[in-house]
């Protein structure tokens, strides 16, 4: 193997735009269609992601999503910086026993609590469900026991998660709960 | 042979127990008194201290809580001369020093203590390094390091490491007696005032709470900055939030030859190198020997997954110095690697390869016919990735911003470097530069001169070999100042040496003829042979930096116990030195504004370290 002297230029637009329109990054009922007929220039989504004790799997996951092959904020999704601008969250990791409380007071400043729990580990406890310091997926608190939204995986593929994501309907309630957190959200002490 | 000192005197004084491997020695101590000697030996040697931990062998042979110490061998003195490459060849040696905890360590302990509760006598005089793995062990095994003053015990039994007061102080959940159901009664509900500052902040100052969950997509963790004005003065971090128990769930749901499962979900970007150290232990434990193309897979995968982070996190760290071109084109090479990854070895990060006594490789792409197309799309993909990588940074690395905001930032000189006991490629930067398993403690392939020529070739610039290849990143020793640019210099070249390592044992591998499932043919027979209770140390150099297991066998094949000592323990306890007010030179400050690229920069890992 050979290391050769590469030239890039500032912008390289003809590569770029090969792999956003070659690339598998759009889902394949898009080819053809008006761009503003796309779902994802609908509307656009804020995320709020919570690590509750993943192995990191996850989050190198999430890193790729925002890379220029799927290009997340391309299709309107945007991580954000606090939970009171996210209309989602994004938990990864069985819930620990010592960010039982983060975890609540953050999905508690939500303006409507949404989640999407992503990797196995959130879904079920996965490969730490027997160990002590995680809270049996059955006895998690209410608020975060339910989420119809799941991607699974050890770690899953960016492309489900990316697809999971654009095809999410936010006029959808998430969890059954939804309404009774709403209303403690309003006495909801600072985020940490 | 040359044995370091005081290790010849070692040997002698004390009865010392069979090692495993030629460069590992265990020696085992009774008298307290002795260990205090031990150490104040090692410590005037220049020994340095890689990992302490606990084994309850109370219902064993020795009815004992056991204390085991490892140590390394001194560094060897580089300078820029001829001989360096003499200093690449002089290889280290790991001291196991396994210490009988007696029963009535301490005569008099205060009353209001619970009975549990025993002491242990503290290295931390001579070894400063040891303060974070001898908190684990008063969470893990309510074991206090013996310090004298009863205040400073009450006051570490509050501060949350691991366990943060969601369980009680006695629960010491990896003693032998400690089932998971006992564990589990024992929690009781987290108060969230261990968030805020202990104290008032001093007159005129400040302290920023930050954390536990940032703003971004990352691990939780809490740092408090105390600051007047710009300059961060100090900053005490509180980690443990993701202590999921892992130590004991090896112990009480994994077998020996299964364990590797769970150590590829210690750290996730880390996942080859440590199920890879985890099968190194039960391989020399059981006597294993994995084939030999088996031993090059394992090592072309290695430095796989050190490129494909590597390129990650300089990624990360342009895109926060605002040279986002550059950030995505990188990050589109990071995903064409992880892309291959996929297609080729079946995983992006590179799991479910390794196991115990070898390597199994998808037959979808190594099949017979399979191969020449697999073999060729992985050096393709390496040549453009790689060139493409180091010709950006070698742009990059003159980039008048880049310089503005990394040239002294985060310094952690030599001195401080050592004290400290840092690890890896933190540690390298720092100027130590032959702390790397792959030269210091160098296991199959890696032994052999070509490869040691490579590593040493990263620091090209010291070479007068007038032979050695042209680099893309010519390195010098003395480049290696400790701050955030010399980190990312180092990255840049340490890639550039993984590729020429690959193509290596990539051309070795042509050369023989092998199968993808690549194990020894015995190794269950030879796992069931094991003498129960027997215990083995792996290593290998991960990315970040060395990965240490020491897995001992139960009955029946169980894991008696494992102890993971990733890079991320040692080196989180180094990080704040590197971001607070240097005491010596106290004009060297970071600003707050500093502080994510510094922590970039180290690229410490939360889960590696809360286990």
């Amino acid at each position: 193997m050979k290391l050769t002297k590469y030239q890039p230029s500032i912008f390289n637009l003809k590569e770029w735009l090969a792999w956003r329109i070659l690339g598998k990054a759009h889902p394949p009922e898009w080819k053809g269609m008006d761009k503003r007929e796309r779902p994802s220039t609908q509307r656009s989504i804020f995320l709020r992601h919570l690590d509750c004790g993943s192995c990191n799997g996850c989050e190198l996951a999430l890193h790729a999503l925002n890379n220029p092959f799927y290009d997340l904020p391309g299709h309107g999704i945007h991580f954000v910086a606090s939970p009171r601008h996210a209309d989602m969250l994004v938990i990864t990791g069985p819930l620990t026993h010592n960010m039982q409380e983060a975890a609540l007071t953050t999905l508690n400043q939500l303006p409507t609590p949404r989640a999407l729990l992503v990797g196995d580990c959130a879904i079920d406890g996965g490969p730490f469900r027997h160990a002590y310091g995680v809270i049996n997926p059955e006895e998690r608190p209410a608020e975060l026991r339910t989420f119809s939204n799941q991607v699974p995986g050890c770690p899953p593929d960016p492309q489900i998660i990316l697809e999971k994501l654009i095809s999410t309907d936010l006029s959808i309630p998430m969890t059954p709960g939804a309404k009774a957190v709403q209303t403690l959200n309003r006495n909801g002490p600072e985020p940490g | 042979m040359n044995l370091p000192p005081p290790l010849p005197q070692l040997l002698q004084a004390y009865p010392r127990l069979r090692a495993k491997q030629a460069h590992e020695y265990h020696v085992v101590l009774q008298e307290k008194e002795a260990l205090r000697q031990v150490a104040e030996a090692l410590r005037d040697h220049h020994w340095r201290l890689i990992t302490m931990f606990v084994n309850d062998e109370r219902m064993e042979e020795d009815c004992r809580f056991k204390i085991y110490y490892l140590f390394a061998s001194p560094l060897p003195a580089h300078a820029k001369n001829q001989n360096q490459m003499s200093s690449f060849t002089d290889q280290g040696y790991l001291l196991t020093l396994e210490y009988f905890l007696t029963r009535h360590a301490r005569p008099d302990p205060p009353s209001s203590f619970p009975l549990l509760l025993r002491f242990h006598p503290s290295l931390r005089e001579c070894f400063p390094a040891v303060q974070p793995f001898e908190e684990a062990i008063v969470d893990f095994f309510a074991l206090l390091p013996d310090a004298g003053d009863p205040v400073q015990v009450q006051r570490m039994l509050a501060e949350p490491h691991w366990l943060h007061r969601s369980f009680s102080q006695t629960t010491a959940p990896l003693r032998r007696t400690r089932t998971l159901e006992r564990v589990e009664e024992e929690r009781v509900q987290p108060p969230l005032k261990h968030l805020y500052p202990p104290d008032p902040p001093p007159e005129g100052m400040h302290y920023l709470p930050v954390g536990p969950i940032h703003a971004g997509v990352i691990e939780p963790g809490r740092f408090l900055f105390l600051h007047g004005g710009e300059p961060i003065e100090a900053m005490p971090i509180h980690l443990g939030y993701k202590h999921k128990g892992l130590e004991k769930l090896f112990e009480t749901h994994y077998l020996l030859a299964e364990g590797w499962q769970l150590a590829e979900r210690v750290s996730g970007d880390a996942a080859f190198s440590h199920a890879l150290a985890y099968c190194q232990a039960v391989e020399s434990l059981a006597g294993m020997e994995p084939p030999r193309p088996a031993q090059l897979w394992r090592a072309i995968l290695l430095e796989l997954e050190r490129i494909a982070n590597h390129i990650h996190n300089i990624s990360d760290l342009l895109h926060d110095i605002s040279l986002h071109i550059a950030a995505s084109q990188i990050a589109l090479q990071w995903e064409s690697l992880l892309q291959m990854f996929h297609a080729l070895f079946g995983d992006r990060y590179l799991r479910n390869l390794v196991r115990p006594g070898g390597l199994m490789l998808p037959e979808a792409s190594w099949k017979s016919r399979r191969r020449t197309n697999s073999l060729q799309t992985l050096q393709r993909t390496l040549e453009e990735v790689i060139s493409l990588f180091l010709s950006l940074g070698q742009r990059d690395a003159w980039d008048v911003s880049l310089h503005d905001r990394a040239v002294g930032t985060g310094v952690l000189n030599r001195e401080e470097a050592k004290r400290w006991g840092a690890v890896g490629f933190v540690a390298r930067a720092s100027g130590l530069i032959h702390d790397d398993v792959r030269i210091r403690y160098p296991q199959g392939v890696y032994q052999q001169e070509a490869i040691q020529r490579i590593l040493a070739q990263t620091f090209a610039a010291d070479l007068t070999d007038n032979n050695a290849p042209q680099r893309f990143i010519a390195l010098s020793s003395e480049d290696m100042q400790g701050d955030v640019y010399a980190r990312f210099l180092l990255r840049l070249a340490e890639v550039e040496s993984s590729f020429y390592l690959i193509d290596t044992f990539l051309q070795q591998l042509m050369e023989t003829s092998w199968t993808p499932v690549l194990r020894d043919t015995a190794w269950r027979e030879k796992l069931d042979a094991t003498p129960t209770f027997d215990a083995s140390l792996g290593y290998v150099e991960s990315w970040r930096g060395g990965v240490y297991y020491w897995v001992m066998k139960g009955p029946m094949n169980t894991i008696a116990r494992c102890k993971v000592t990733g890079p991320s323990i040692i080196n989180w306890f180094v990080f704040p030195k590197a971001v607070s007010r240097h005491t010596k030179t106290p004009e060297t400050v970071n600003i707050l504004a500093d502080f994510p690229l510094i922590n970039k920069s180290f690229n410490l890992s939360y889960a590696e370290r809360d286990l």
